[in-house]
């Protein structure tokens, strides 16, 4: 999967604005690249509308990201996909994990993940509220086999 | 894997205990431990790790069978409708990772750590058991 460039990704999102952790950073002392965000909410809105989710870091080897608890208020003028792909491109997330399901989340972030090349891996169930309700687990690996070992 | 009444017979024949909750640590007792760290978001896709040696014994002092026993243990018991954890491809990782294949988890990516990237992370998953 080939990204848009930055350039034209910020274009979308003239007019909005940016909240949350949104850079990648990197600590000289532990010589660690890292996601400036272990937890936070990553928003984009204007007065008509916002979508957010939330970013976790890895708690035990740092070799992920959680990303979950998607929300969209109002109206917006961009998409799921363009959102996921401004955030993995402005930020160069190395890799994260969703589970989307298909009947509770908005149809459209189901498909965004499937465009942006995330690898639907596995299906499960979740554990609650919604007993019945199947989970689509999704795996980003930046550059697919490139940054992997 | 082996059923929950099998590890308990063979936790009592060693004199261990085994014992664990969800979303806390799961010990063999006076051996090893892992955690459970729930799941952030949905639920779905619970996450354990932190595989720590007690003292006095170090990492890769624990058995194959040790881990395979607290993991079963844990599998068995916790209920989760899917595992995955995260280990190193240290040489203190040996056995873990031996028992983790062993249980039938897949290893589905090898990452680069961010910790420097020198050392690879295995991404471990085991579906609904």
């Amino acid at each position: 999967m080939t990204f848009r460039s930055l350039e034209e990704l910020e274009k979308l999102f003239v007019g909005y604005e940016l909240q949350g952790s949104w850079v990648q950073g990197y600590d000289p002392l532990k010589n660690m690249v890292w996601y400036s965000a272990f937890n936070t909410t990553v928003l984009i809105k204007n007065q008509t509308g916002m979508r957010s989710m939330q970013v976790r870091g890895h708690p035990n080897t740092c070799a992920y990201d959680d990303i979950g608890r998607f929300y969209t208020v109002g109206k917006c003028s961009f998409t799921w996909k363009d959102f996921l792909e401004y955030w993995l491109v402005k930020t160069g997330e190395m890799c994260c994990m969703a589970s989307i399901s298909k009947g509770y989340n908005d149809v459209t972030l189901w498909e965004a993940f499937k465009e942006l090349g995330f690898k639907n891996f596995a299906k499960t169930q979740t554990r609650h509220t919604f007993e019945t309700q199947m989970v689509d687990l999704f795996i980003y690996v930046k550059n697919g086999k490139a940054a992997s070992v | 894997m082996k059923t929950l009444r099998q590890v308990q017979a063979w936790a009592r024949k060693h004199d261990y205990l085994l014992s664990g909750y969800r979303k806390g640590t799961w010990h063999l007792n006076g051996i090893a431990s892992i955690d459970d760290n729930g799941d952030a978001y949905c639920c779905a896709m619970p996450e354990f790790g932190y595989f720590e040696a007690d003292w006095p014994y170090r990492l890769e002092e624990i058995t194959q069978e040790q881990w395979e026993m607290l993991l079963t243990f844990y599998i068995r018991t916790s209920k989760h409708p899917f595992f995955r954890t995260t280990t190193t491809a240290r040489k203190q990782y040996k056995h873990v990772n031996a028992a983790l294949q062993s249980l039938g988890f897949m290893k589905e990516h090898t990452v680069r750590s961010k910790h420097g990237g020198h050392y690879q992370v295995y991404m471990w998953f085991h579906p609904k058991v």
